[in-house]
């Protein structure tokens, strides 16, 4: 009956078996890096033959839900992926275990609609965030770049581990270097998943490497369309009527400068940084020069160094002081910045990392507060955080980013 | 001979060979301790295997046609835990052994690679490559090049500074505290000038651990030992005419120039192959000579070996302190010997004023 | 009894509640043409599935029970002795034909595999028998489609069933 060209095909894909030892999607029994229909009807097949009807067969459950999955979200082919280090990787199946040593791509799986279940480990830092990421409390702890737990990688059994690709690039290449000599088996990615140039590319990457093709394209045109605005603010604008901003670091009379981020944002947002000459990137400010200067806006971060609201508290009246200090400096009332009330405090939370876009949206808006009049960065953040995160956080209520 | 002077031939006797009889136990019983100690620090790890299974793990490495272990264990055993131990072992012997050369030729129990400023150097070198990328090797060999290389610098100009003005203890101190500013000084405008980012690898270099080390670096270091070491015994009895001074052993007949140059490049050499893959580990190559001496005096044919099991053990157990206190933390193994230099300098102090 | 309008009528609105309820708890529900089929008769077994884009379905037919065919792609059905495999690509309705023998009853049984989502379970098996007459051996005693062993059926759904039968058996004959 149907019997023989069936037979035949299982028979084949018998003798595949050692071809496909050699890294190949599973069931594409000719090896020519295409599943095709045939193939993986064959496949399918096959395996209910030896699952359910007493044949013999090598494709396990994980085989052919990974040859549906391979046919389904990439076209039966395997995919090539290049990381943000210019590596490239081709995958022949879905990766079903990740280990994420950084926080940034750890929110970049989140926003795209990733299985979070399907990331094995996290950083402690990741971990020790238990109001932004509380689905990760009882993940695996794997440390930090700067002191990794090699063994727990390694005992979580991942297919795949995140690194960054452009920031502490010793110490992470050090860390991919042991797991590709180990365990070949692990494939080891770079993406830094925070800075405006690289961040839409990633996030269109990782949504293909990952099946997350429609909701990362919603997300990847989310984060574009705000950043396409914050660019419209700016757009059209001399360099000379651009407005003057002081950016503070966290410690007093510090500011950004160089390829420091925050200097970036506010480059992005249009701003001009008159201190930002000069190689290093916190330079010490003169206090006179500021008065000199006469800066038309002044932002102030906070976090971290400096640890007050953020995720983690609901504090105005911290920022507030803060700010109050920092009109209450001598000569300050003088400043154009501080005439106009154009002096803000934002939190380095949605400045930095994966959020930056909501930082910089908070940036240009107040760089160019008529073009900008309808942009809404409090409603991004909140869209953000319910629609894409997917965490319960109401910013209305809880934690402080910015003030006023 | 009289029957008395007889007699006291016999006490003599006696008395050495009790003192024989110490060395030979106490060096047994380091090797046995350290034997131990390897054994369990190989179960140590965030991992969770039994020690069945970690040595079963090891034996299924050794011997893959009787034994069989998981394939996960046996990679971790052999590719993250195994080649730290040992790597620990010789970091711990190594730095041992050229503290004991170095206190013996310079005549100063307070010498060491640290208060001689070498292993500052090694930070320079490592800092310059870390800050401004540059050095004489490409690539990841870059920082352990430079710190080699720096290494060997200061020693080259502790040297030469003593010998300009003689030899003697407080020179030596000196010398070693001048040379060690100068390189902390330039290490310092180093982190200055550098990133955030660079800085914050810069002092985790200065921590110091073997959490860094593979088996290539481990051959190299066993290397360097296994030539240096044997021959350091071999001339053991000349480091102890040297220690007691330069007209005594030149009396000997020791060649006293070319020796203390040849010495003194041998510990450095030490010392440098084995701080620039760990990073600056302090107090092994300090107290572990002073510790040793304390029980089989101060004769370099048991001091080496005896000093470096001493150093070896220290290192191992400090490695395996530092990673079990803050499980699954890993301290670095130098911060915990930072501590380890406290209760010794105490003990100096009390010695002293009891002298 | 079917031959009356009315009553076809009820029966078929008894399936029609049924079937979405079992449909809702399983991705796969079959459908037979007959469940007493006449002796050799060659009847229809549909297989409708829903939300399933990638799976399988292996059905198992009762001894003396015999696969006649199908319209599913060749490539795509395998068939061993009493059971068939369908490779389910995006299918929403398999059909194949069984043929009865002289007497027997029984019960269809299948699995389910959904591939993409990583589940799996089992089609409510459907009862058949020859002529209505049950062989001592497999009968389960259900003569009809509707649920005991039916799992998570909506209690509207067998309420409403419930119902129709008692308002069928009051307006019918007697089998």
């Amino acid at each position: 009956m149907k019997f023989w060209p069936l037979f035949a095909l299982a028979l084949l894909l018998l003798v595949a078996a050692p071809v496909s030892a050699a890294e190949s999607i599973p069931g594409d029994a000719d090896g020519d890096g295409l599943l095709t229909s045939t193939e993986y009807a064959g496949a399918a097949l096959a395996y209910l033959d030896s699952a359910y009807m007493g044949g013999a067969g090598d494709l396990s459950p994980a085989d052919i839900r990974d040859a549906a999955w391979v046919y389904t979200h990439w076209d039966g082919k395997p995919l090539e992926v290049t990381d943000s280090s210019g590596r490239t990787v081709t995958l022949y199946r879905p990766l079903h275990r990740i280990v994420t040593f950084s926080g940034e791509s750890l929110e970049t799986l989140r926003s795209i609609g990733f299985d979070m279940e399907k990331v094995v480990a996290v950083d402690k830092y990741s971990h020790g965030k238990e109001t932004f990421f509380p689905e990760c409390q009882d993940t695996a702890n794997i440390g930090s770049i700067w002191s990794p737990d090699m063994e727990k990688v390694l005992t979580v059994q991942p297919d795949a581990v995140f690194l960054y690709a452009t920031i502490s690039t010793a110490v992470c290449d050090d860390i991919q270097k042991r797991l590709e000599a180990s365990s070949p088996g692990i494939r080891v990615f770079r993406f830094d998943c925070f800075k405006p140039a690289t961040y839409v590319g990633e996030i269109r990457t990782i949504a293909s490497m990952t099946g997350c093709a429609r909701r990362g394209e919603e997300f990847a045109a989310f984060y574009e369309s705000t950043m396409d605005r914050i660019r419209d603010g700016a757009a059209g604008t001399p360099e000379n009527e651009r407005p003057r901003v002081y950016f503070e670091y966290w410690f007093d009379y510090t500011t950004v400068a160089a390829n420091a981020g925050y200097n970036e944002k506010t480059e992005l947002a249009g701003g001009v940084n008159p201190f930002a000459t000069g190689t290093a990137e916190y330079p010490v400010v003169d206090p006179e020069a500021i008065l000199v200067t006469d800066p038309e806006v002044v932002v102030k971060l906070v976090g971290q160094g400096l640890a007050v609201g953020g995720y983690a508290g609901h504090d105005i009246a911290a920022l507030d002081t803060i700010r109050a200090g920092m009109l209450g400096r001598p000569g300050w009332s003088g400043i154009s910045a501080v005439k106009d009330d154009r002096v803000h405090v934002i939190h380095s939370d949605i400045l930095g990392g994966a959020q930056h876009f909501i930082g910089t949206a908070y940036l240009a808006k107040w760089f160019y507060p008529d073009r900008l009049a309808e942009l809404d960065p409090h409603a991004i953040h909140q869209r953000y955080l319910t629609e894409f995160q997917g965490i319960d956080f109401d910013l209305a209520s809880e934690g402080t980013f910015v003030y006023p | 001979m009289t029957g008395e002077a007889m007699e006291q031939n016999v006490v003599i006797q006696k008395g050495y060979a009790r003192l024989k009889k110490t060395r030979a136990l106490f060096i047994g019983g380091l090797f046995t301790a350290l034997v131990i100690l390897i054994g369990v620090a190989v179960t140590l790890g965030s991992a969770d295997f039994t020690v069945d299974e970690s040595y079963l793990a090891i034996l299924a490495g050794l011997f893959p046609g009787i034994f069989s272990a998981p394939e996960l264990t046996k990679t971790i055993i052999w590719d993250y835990r195994l080649h730290r131990v040992l790597f620990a072992v010789c970091a711990g012997f190594g730095l041992a052994i050229a503290g004991s050369v170095m206190q013996g030729i310079l005549r100063n129990p307070l010498a060491s690679p640290f208060t001689l400023g070498i292993a500052s150097a090694a930070t320079t070198g490592a800092s310059i490559a870390i800050v401004l990328g540059a050095g004489v090797a490409g690539g990841e060999y870059l920082v352990i090049t430079n710190a080699f290389l720096f290494a060997l610098l200061a020693a080259l100009a502790i040297y030469g500074m003593a010998r300009y003005r003689g030899i003697g203890s407080e020179t030596m101190v000196l010398a070693g505290i001048a040379v060690m500013y100068l390189f902390s000084a330039v290490t310092s405008l180093l982190q200055y000038v550098g990133s955030a980012e660079q800085l914050q690898a810069v002092v985790f270099w200065t921590f110091g651990s073997v959490d860094k080390s593979t088996w290539p670096k481990l051959a190299i270091v066993s290397l360097v030992l296994a030539c240096t070491v044997p021959y350091l015994l071999y001339r053991a009895w000349d480091l102890n005419a040297l220690a007691e001074g330069d007209e005594v052993a030149a009396s000997l007949g020791v060649p006293v120039e070319r020796s203390m140059i040849l010495f003194m490049v041998i510990a450095s050499l030490i010392t440098a192959v084995i701080i620039c893959f760990t990073g600056t580990i302090g107090f092994i190559g300090l107290v572990a000579p002073h510790i040793t001496r304390m029980v089989v005096g101060g004769d370099f044919r048991t001091l080496l070996p005896a000093s470096g099991l001493v150093g070896a053990l220290l290192l191992l157990g400090a490695d395996s302190i530092a990673r079990s206190v803050l499980a699954p933390q890993v301290l670095p193994v130098g911060i915990v010997t930072a501590f380890l230099g406290v209760p010794f300098f105490i003990y100096l102090f009390l010695r002293r004023r009891d002298a | 009894m079917l031959s009356v309008p009315a009553n076809r009528l009820i029966c078929i609105v008894l399936l029609l509640l049924v079937v979405p309820a079992a449909a809702t708890s399983t991705p796969v529900a079959r459908t037979l043409s007959t469940n007493e089929p006449g002796a050799g008769e060659v009847f229809t077994v549909s297989l409708s599935i829903e939300g399933m884009a990638l799976g399988a379905v292996v059905e198992t037919l009762p001894t003396g029970y015999a696969f006649a065919g199908t319209d599913h792609p060749e490539d795509r059905v395998l068939v061993r002795g009493q059971q068939a495999g369908f490779a389910v690509m995006n299918d929403t309705l398999i059909t194949y034909s069984v043929q009865a023998p002289a007497t027997g009853s029984g019960d269809i049984t299948g699995t389910w595999e959904d591939f993409l989502a990583g589940s799996e379970g089992a089609v409510v098996p459907s009862h058949v028998a020859v002529g209505g007459i049950e062989t001592a051996a497999e009968s389960t005693g259900a003569k009809s489609a509707l649920p005991a062993a039916q799992e998570a059926a909506p209690p509207f759904a067998v309420l409403a069933a419930v119902a129709v039968l008692l308002v069928a058996a009051g307006r019918g004959g007697r089998r």
